[in-house]
This record gives structure tokens, sequence and C-alpha cells, in this order.
């Protein structure tokens, strides 16, 4: 039942938020219209037909079957800034960011997760304050501040690096926190003070004890970073002039490229249903797992 | 001084508030003046940041910007923290089927990472448009998307106080929904609203910052946060000028505030 949930649910969100944003595209202004009513060649005539035809495919439900329709063979329409395809255009632009953000979300994430156990289980304060302090200022920080603030110490000689490095901390501070309470909320159990008592090697503590008991958690802590890795990015490769799929978004809000914007949200919307759902049943295997392994 | 944190963070926003809200007094001049005698000019006496390319007064344009910025996102967060009072106590007295179109609402408006969701719905609004006109809209961008992960808090907490063992005596006593309201669920969910408004203040600061960055929030003449982190995009100019950053500066003092204020509020909760 709870399998089925995790999947009708998502599935349900992503249809109504497809439809929604159909729906608001429809209602935006100047929708519609287009270009060649403006060429003196075209008859009144031959305009009102134009508009007639627009007209009848313009319900938004119709719009939205068309779409659907469109989307199961790969056609999502056709750019109307840089006047091509919309699918390459967003595969081309989603392996920049891709390039660039990918890594840097697993660094970050590998990062916070690796400080957080040396302060709990190495008793460093130095380095506990440190980290903590640092989290708290990356996080009063707008990312196109960050973003800025490293391309003038690099002179925004590589993008790819100063996207990756704000996209990096950005995650760090964002996951130190709650690993360092997923983690706390470990060290408490009592089959960790037990080993402790026996002497287990810290090592071996951290690896067979804390951390297998801890992943479900802290794993979804990296799938729920994921989306947050795409906010990022958007101001992050403006500032950068990186052509990713964020710089895209900018761009594409700035042209009012409609079939761009909602072929953006159904893919952002399946990336972030899809790791909101990883992410819930790592959660969920958590207990299951701890209650299977005290069996 | 039990609280050292909280006391210094108060002192820090209440001297910011007050630097703000009496721009007009410490910057006669307004934020649109231009002294055109005087371009990216040095701080001096008569302007201790200095000015920009066209003559205006860069502090007080910060002073305004930051007036902007605490009334804007302030009044969304409030906004967006009644309506997030409100799903809490609407779930508390409906039930189950309220809860339901509360968590297909709030999920639809988390399926989207919240820069896009701002940048998406700004986009679908005409671009051009006057300057006051673009406050109207950021704030109603931010106070009308801002409310999910809120509401999601509240009704989880009206959702336990819905069984509580109070409730239900009142219930069984024949208390009806205005009086469960009065007396059970609004004097429980209210310190958490405000919690929910500390949270949201210094994101929805953040958040208006980035936009405007992205030339969809306040447009110009009006100072904003975000229009000011614009003028450092040319890095060659800012290395020259290091004050040019000052207003980073206060708004990473301004949003550090506010943060440690929300925590101290969380913990002492907790």
């Amino acid at each position: 039942m709870k399998f089925w949930q995790a999947i009708i649910g998502p599935a349900v969100t992503l249809l109504l938020g497809g439809l929604l944003t159909v729906w608001l595209v429809r209602q935006a202004p100047g929708y519609g219209t287009d270009p060649s009513e403006l060429d003196g060649r075209w008859s009144a005539e031959s305009i009102a037909r134009l508009r007639a035809e627009r007209q009848a495919h313009q319900n938004a439900w119709q719009l939205y079957a068309a779409y659907l329709k469109g989307m199961a063979h790969g056609d999502l329409g056709a750019s109307l800034a840089w006047n091509r395809p919309v699918a390459p255009l967003l595969g081309e632009r989603g392996l920049v960011t891709l390039r660039s953000s990918g890594l840097a979300v697993l660094l970050g994430w590998a990062g916070a997760v690796l400080v957080a156990l040396a302060c709990r289980f190495r008793a460093a304060p130095f380095v506990d304050a440190t980290s903590r302090g640092a989290a708290a200022a990356l996080l009063c920080l707008p990312s196109p501040a960050l973003a800025l603030v490293l391309c003038l110490a690099f002179r925004a000689s590589v993008p790819q690096l100063v996207a990756g490095a704000v996209t990096g901390l950005a995650i760090f501070a964002r996951v130190l926190l709650p690993s360092s309470t997923v983690l706390s909320a470990v060290e408490a159990e009592p089959h960790v003070l037990q080993a402790r008592a026996r002497g287990v090697p810290a090592a071996r503590l951290v690896i067979w004890h804390v951390f297998r008991c801890a992943a479900p958690a802290l794993l979804s802590l990296l799938a729920a970073s994921v989306p947050v890795a795409f906010g990022i990015a958007v101001p992050v490769e403006t500032v950068c002039n990186l052509p990713g799929a964020g710089q895209l978004a900018w761009l594409a809000a700035q042209k009012r490229d409609l079939p761009v914007l909602t072929a953006l949200t159904f893919a952002l919307m399946a990336i972030t249903l899809v790791s909101t759902g990883i992410a819930r049943a790592w959660s969920w295997s958590g207990p299951e797992l701890a209650e299977r392994r005290a069996a | 001084m039990r609280q050292p944190a909280k006391v210094a963070a108060a002192i820090g926003i209440s001297a910011l508030a007050a630097a703000s809200f009496g721009a007009a007094w410490i910057r006669p001049a307004g934020y649109a003046a231009q002294f055109r005698e005087a371009p990216t000019l040095a701080p001096c006496a008569r302007f201790p940041l200095g000015t920009d390319e066209l003559g205006r007064d860069l502090l007080a344009r910060t002073l305004y910007g930051m007036r902007l910025s605490f009334v804007l996102a302030g009044s969304a967060a409030l906004v967006s923290s009644a309506i997030a009072g409100l799903a809490g106590v609407a779930t508390g007295v409906f039930g189950t089927t309220f809860e339901q179109v509360l968590e297909i609402g709030s999920n639809l408006l988390m399926s989207l990472p919240w820069l896009f969701l701002l940048l998406l719905v700004r986009a679908l609004m005409p671009l051009e448009m006057p300057a006051e006109a673009s406050v109207v809209v950021t704030f109603l961008l931010l106070a009308l998307l801002g409310w999910a992960p809120a509401a999601r808090v509240t009704g989880a907490a009206a959702r336990s106080l819905r069984h509580s063992g109070f409730t239900l005596r009142a219930r069984a006593e024949g208390a009806g929904s205005w009086r469960l309201i009065r007396h059970q669920l609004w004097p429980n969910l209210r310190p958490l609203i405000v919690s929910q408004f500390l949270i949201l203040l210094p994101g929805f600061i953040l958040s208006e910052a980035t936009l405007s960055f992205l030339g969809l929030g306040v447009g110009e003449p009006l100072p904003s946060w975000g229009g000011l982190l614009r003028d450092l995009e040319d890095y060659s100019a800012v290395a020259e000028q290091p004050w040019r950053v000052a207003p980073l500066v206060l708004m990473f003092l301004t949003v550090a505030c506010l943060q440690s204020l929300a925590s101290e509020n969380a913990r002492r909760k907790v």
C-alpha cells in the first residue's frame, strides 16, 4: 500500500502541476499572438482565419492533452527564442548543469557528513564550532552573492569550478546540521553505547554501528539536495555565464519562452518528486532495517 | 544575559531597522537624487559609501533598499504565516478532508525548486512594469507561493492537537468550533506561527534579493538589495572599489541577526 501511495501520489501531483502550468501559460498576457499578424502582406480575412484556427486549439484541456501526447513521442514543442526543438536544447543544457553541479552535490553532502561524523565521534570542538559557523554564514548569503565573491576570487576564469564550488558549499551548509542531528540520535542508540562500552575501535564503531544505522536518513538528505542544487544553479549559472539548464530557465523567463518554461517545469517537477520519493523510501526503510537487525 | 546571541541579534536588527526606517532623516536627498558632478566617487565625508555611475548616493540607496526589503519581506512573511495559521486552524477544525486538500496544495507548490517557481510565475506576468507595480508583484509572489512549508508544520501540529486529550475533552463537553479555535487551537498554534514568521522572513529577504538580482524583482529606480548586488557583477570594478560590497555586508548582517533570532526562538520552544 505504501509503495502504491509513493507511486500514485507523485504521479497525480506531476499531472496536476503540468495542468496548472499549461493553464497559467494559457493565461499569460500575449499568449497565442503571432508576429505574422503584423505582416502587412496578410489580408484581414487571412489574419481572422489564422486567429480562428488558434482559438480552436486554445482550450487549456485540449492544449494539455496535445502537450502530453507530444511528450509521449519525445516532442516537447519548439523554443520561440532559440528557434529549435526544446528536447535537444534541454538535453544539452541539462548535461552542462549535471557536469558542473552533480559532483558538487555529492562532494558537499559527503563533506558535511564527514565533518559531522568527525565532530561527533572524534570530539573536535574547534572543527565543530568552525564548521557550524561557516554553514550558518553560508546560509546568510544569497547564492548569486556567493558566486560573485568566488568569481572575484578566481577572476571568473573557470566558471564550471565556481558554479560547482557554490553548489557544493550551499549543499554542505544545508546538510551539515541535519546530518549532525541524525548522527547524535544514532549515537544515543543502545547498540552504539554497548559497542563503546566494549571498547570497539572508533573506525569500526563508526562504520558498522553508526553509519549503517544512519545511512538511510543520510542518503535521504542527499536525495533531497538534488532539487535544491537546481534552485542554486539558476542564479549561479547566470552570474558565471555558464550555458546550463539554470541559465536556460533564466533566459526563458526573460524572453517569455513559454514552451521551454513548460518543459523545464515538467522536468524539474519529475526530478523533485522522484528525489523526494527516494528520500521518503530511504527514511521509511531506516526504522524497518533497524527493527529487522534488532530481531 | 542568559541568551547573549539572542540579545546581540536583537540589538543588531534593531539598529539596522532604525537606520533603514530613519533613511529619510539620515539621507534627506533620497535614493534617486543624482549628483552629476560626483559619479563613481570613493567614500568621503559627504558620501560615506561613495556614489554609483549615475552619481547616486550609495548609502541612501542601501538604507532605502534595506527599508524596502524589511517592509516587503516582512509583509510577505506575515501574509504567508497568516495563510499557514489559517491552514493549521482549518486542519484542526475540519480534519482529514481539509488536511488532504492542504497536502495536495503544498505538494504542488513544493514540487518545484523555490527559485524556479518564483521565476516561472514571474515570467507569466508582464515583464515591463512600473517600479511600484514590481514591488507589489514581488510581494504577492513571495506571500502567495511561500506559505507551503509553514502550512505543513502548522498542519502537522494541528493534527496532533486535534487528537490530544484536552481537545477531545472540550469536544465531549460540547465546545463548538469557534470555542475550540479560541481556547484550544489558537493558543497552542500561536508560538508556532511566530516561529514560522521568523523562519520565513530571512528566507524571503534572500529570495527577493536573488529575484531582483536576476532582473525579475523590484525594478529601477527603486533601490533593493538585489539591485545593489547587480552592481557587483563587474568584478574588476569591485576589486578597484571594495567599498561597493557594503550593501552585501549589511544584507549578511541582517539575515544573520534574523536567523539567529529564529533559531534561538526555535531552541526555546524545544
